[in-house]
């Protein structure tokens, strides 16, 4: 019943009323069956701070070696851990959405329906 | 391993690919060159490598390749730094060039082990592998430096390196600075010996090249957080 509602209440915008009509729609009022192709938000940078704590000690050290091996196994071993969360995240939720191709592919399979079976 | 070994659980059909390299379908494992791994007994071992052996029973193995080998005598590194000093695939040139500097180094150092006094020949490091494999260590860069578009401009970033990236650094500056800082009358080992000698002590060009890098990654660090790894 509700959607028969709808369509009156659609076919109401449209027609002439009181000389002119409501909205003029420059293309069908149907809702497509794909989504804008998004980029998924990058990561951030990890091991910003390891890092920057070895490059200060370096400055201290006037960049010679040998003095900031305690940052720099800090630095190898913070690498080492976001690896490992890489690669146990293989698949990424995007803030719980989908992603545009996997929502793509879904929509062409399951196609909004515009004519009356 | 875990990872071809799970790949290996999917359905494996033929398709079109490359011929050259696909020789083997992913059933094959890779091979195992290393005697001291067969040897091990099966008390210390994890139960991913028992599960692989067990694997290996009846799974088909890739032949081993031409360069490795289960001689003592063979050392990944120095396979892979005659690899990338090879021209034109001419390899028993560059194997011929590495067995030359190593020599070379052996040479000196045990002249310096002669010369030295009574008390300071202990110091002395007279071995050319560890020689070699010292030098190396101490070419590998920690930080690298990424051209990252940012906002319509490039901007260099400071990375983290991976392990492989950190070698291949290291075997680059050094076989370029033998190449190209040579004189035309020494001869490619005995510069590289040299190059090799100065850079297990923390000296030399190349060492000064990773300080280099070292130095712009440290005036760009405000740059880090572009990174999105």
């Amino acid at each position: 019943m509700a959607g028969v509602s709808i369509h009156e209440k659609v076919s109401r915008i449209l027609n002439k009323q009181n000389g002119r009509p409501v909205i003029k729609p420059n293309r069908p009022l149907v809702l497509l069956d794909t989504v804008a192709n998004r980029k998924p938000r990058k990561g951030e940078a990890t091991c910003v701070s390891e890092m920057t704590f070895l490059m200060a000690c370096w400055k201290l050290n006037k960049f010679a070696d040998g003095f900031c091996s305690e940052e720099t196994k800090t630095f190898y071993a913070c690498m080492e851990k976001a690896k490992l969360e890489m690669k146990n995240k293989s698949q990424p939720l995007h803030g719980g959405r989908l992603h545009p191709k996997q929502a793509n592919t879904l929509l062409r399979r399951y196609p909004n329906l515009t004519t009356e079976i | 391993m875990a990872a071809s070994i799970s790949g290996l659980l999917k359905p494996w059909t033929p398709r079109v690919f490359l011929v050259r390299w696909s020789r083997y379908n992913p059933y094959y494992l890779e091979p195992e060159v290393r005697k001291e791994e067969y040897n091990r007994p099966e008390t210390d071992l994890s139960p991913e490598e028992i599960e692989e052996r067990e694997l290996k029973i009846h799974r088909p193995i890739k032949a081993a390749v031409n360069s490795v080998s289960s001689s003592g005598y063979n050392d990944p590194v120095i396979s892979k730094f005659i690899n990338m000093m090879m021209k034109h695939g001419n390899k028993v040139l560059a194997r011929e060039i590495m067995t030359d500097t190593l020599e070379s180094i052996k040479r000196k150092q045990v002249e310096k082990y002669h010369k030295a006094p009574e008390g300071k020949r202990e110091e002395i490091e007279c071995n050319p592998y560890a020689i070699f494999h010292q030098a190396m260590d101490n070419c590998k860069p920690i930080v690298g430096m990424a051209s990252i578009q940012k906002g319509g401009k490039y901007y260099q970033v400071p990375i983290p390196l991976s392990e492989n990236r950190r070698r291949f650094l290291a075997m680059k500056w050094m076989i370029t600075e033998c190449r190209e800082n040579r004189h035309r009358r020494t001869h490619m080992y005995e510069k590289l010996s040299q190059e090799l000698l100065a850079a297990s002590a923390k000296e030399g060009n190349v060492i000064k090249k990773k300080y280099e890098l070292h130095k712009m990654a440290e005036a760009n660090r405000a740059y880090a957080h572009f990174r999105w790894w």
